[in-house]
């Protein structure tokens, strides 16, 4: 009986003493109300002071693409501070140019709102919104590549520019104990406006592919934020280069899908850059749009074939095809999407056949 | 080496499975220290440091990029790489990000193969780090000396 009645105060005393803590912590951190001006008047909001300004903005539904989730590891969730609340954070630097720094850009998950705040987001922001899907269709496409397709059930349709990306969140499983969320590009048209398609490729012990390959089911409801990006079909340029490889190939097939459907007058050649045959996709989809559209054409190439591909199409690295089929920059662009060592190969040789960096489109990460 | 005073932190931190879905300690008990001790206890012996290793990684990820697929290399190593977006953070919190990309490595005098990401590079060049025991993307110091055939550097 004493024992138990100890045990008991001792618990209660425990209680009182965390409540204590909790209270000092909230008093001594207690900011108020702080007002966020976002784009000179476009937006105000109010919230609590004391979280962080990605947090502050994401409870006001104002989503800054962020892919590590405030840990400062991903450097997207970059704003424009119009007065300074303080210097640049050691873990921001290695995100901060020089020129970013001068203008007031900070990574808003290590900016602490304490007091009211002016900032600048690009107008797109605004647009940017949190959806629940159903995930209602998976397809193996190759090896280690799977299409996701998700119905939208909340807001039930998305506004888009074909290229742009989502944020999917994902779920704790097995052993891993967070969550996480990571950027993917779009592969369907934003005509389509009540589901998005997504291709994924599984990263060897990759949390979020690992838990999207493994743990993810038809019916399954999944959350994502979006849209993302400005990978998405730029002013000027008659014929578009197009140069993919991997699970690259999401962002394009909707750019080439929009643009046909639109009836732009745009000329494109699609470069699809592969080692082996296993590992080419949507092959007959786009030799079919090929056959069709007399402004489309299809170049997949295998750097690493062997005699059991039986394949008679081109060959060699991504980068010597394309010089082999690109004589010139002349009224051209080109849109690239794959891995860096890709893209920094390909605006490489691109930059040799006469392209200006600002006609050359990529994601930057 | 680095070993500040938040190892606890970092290990806890590496423990999570907050940073990859296979952690760094793998089904390992020891502490952090300790396993950073024992991989070095390993190679001293053999005249060989850390940096050898590292050196030899780097060596072999530089050949096997460019996607050309397989390749042979001096003759006696297959190697090949699996280009992946994206950068993975250290989870020594040193603000280093390393590529997500995969090199693998197979000795063709002995049919053995070894692999690694990017970050384990770094982690074997920085931090001495190999990886716990059971962590998919331990460097098996001994294993890796084998495989890569890495001499002495004196
Ligand atoms: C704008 C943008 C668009 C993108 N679009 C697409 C797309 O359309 N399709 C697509 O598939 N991907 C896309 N990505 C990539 C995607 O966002 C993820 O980076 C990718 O899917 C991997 O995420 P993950 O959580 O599975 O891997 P993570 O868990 O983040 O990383 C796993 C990798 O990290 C390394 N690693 C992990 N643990 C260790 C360890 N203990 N020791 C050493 N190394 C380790 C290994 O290399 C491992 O393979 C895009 C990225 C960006 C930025
Ligand atoms: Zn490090």
């Amino acid at each position: 009986m004493t024992v138990l009645f100890t045990v008991l105060s001792l618990s209660i005393l425990a209680t009182v003493l965390a409540a204590i803590v909790v209270l000092a912590d909230y008093k001594l951190n207690d900011y108020g109300i702080c007002k966020i001006d976002i784009n000179n008047g476009a937006r105000s909001l109010e919230v609590n002071g004391g979280s962080s300004l990605l947090s502050s903005l994401a409870s006001q539904k104002i989503f800054i693409p962020s892919a590590c989730g405030g840990k400062a590891t991903c450097g997207l969730c970059k704003v424009t501070l119009v007065e300074s609340v303080g210097p640049v954070l050691p873990t921001e630097e290695p995100f901060i140019s020089e020129a970013e720094r001068e203008a007031g850009v900070r990574l808003s998950c290590q900016v602490k709102v304490k007091q009211d705040l002016k900032i600048r987001i690009p107008d797109e922001f605004f647009n940017i919104k949190q959806y629940r899907t159903r995930v209602s269709e998976i397809k193996q496409l190759t090896h280690d590549i799977k299409q996701f397709r998700f119905q939208l059930l909340e807001p039930t349709t998305i506004d888009f520019k074909a290229g742009q990306y989502v944020q999917i969140d994902s779920k704790p499983y097995g052993k891993v104990t967070e969550a996480v969320s990571r950027a993917y590009s779009i592969s369907s048209v934003p005509s389509e406006n009540n589901i998005i398609e997504l291709i994924i490729r599984l990263v060897p012990g990759g949390i979020c592919t690992t838990f999207l390959h493994e743990h993810v089911n038809e019916g399954d409801e999944i959350t994502f934020a979006g849209p993302f990006g400005d990978f998405y079909l730029h002013e000027g340029g008659d014929e578009l280069i197009f140069i993919a490889g991997g699970s690259g190939l999401a962002p394009i097939r909707s750019l080439v899908l929009d643009i046909l459907e639109k009836n732009l007058e745009k000329k494109m050649k699609f470069f699809f850059g592969a080692v082996r045959r296993r590992d080419l996709y949507y092959l007959d989809f786009f030799r079919e749009l090929e056959e069709k559209y007399d402004n489309f054409t299809y170049i997949p190439a295998l750097s690493g074939a062997t005699p059991e591909d039986e394949w008679d199409g081109e060959q060699g690295l991504i980068t010597d095809v394309v010089a082999r089929h690109v004589p010139d920059a002349e009224r051209r662009q080109a849109y690239l999407c794959g891995s860096p060592g890709m893209i920094n190969a390909c605006v490489q040789v691109l930059t040799k056949i006469g392209f200006s960096r600002d006609a050359i489109f990529f994601d930057e990460f | 080496m680095k070993q500040g005073p938040e190892f606890k932190r970092i290990e806890d931190n590496m423990r999570s499975g907050q940073l990859a879905a296979h952690q760094f300690l793998g089904t390992d008990t020891r502490s952090l220290k300790d396993i950073i001790r024992h991989d070095q206890l390993v190679l001293e012996p053999l005249g060989i440091t850390n940096q050898d290793i590292a050196n030899r990684m780097r060596y072999f990820t530089e050949k096997a990029a460019g996607g050309l697929g397989l390749q042979v290399v001096d003759d006696v190593f297959e190697v090949e790489r699996e280009e992946h977006k994206g950068d993975i953070p250290c989870p020594f919190a040193d603000n280093v990000q390393a590529s997500k990309s995969i090199t693998r490595v197979k000795n063709l005098r002995t049919g053995r193969s070894v692999s690694w990401s990017d970050l384990n590079i770094h982690l074997v060049d920085e931090h001495g780090f190999f990886e716990g025991h059971g962590a998919p993307f331990r460097v098996d110091p001994a294993e890796f000396v084998e495989v890569l055939e890495i001499k002495a550097s004196k």
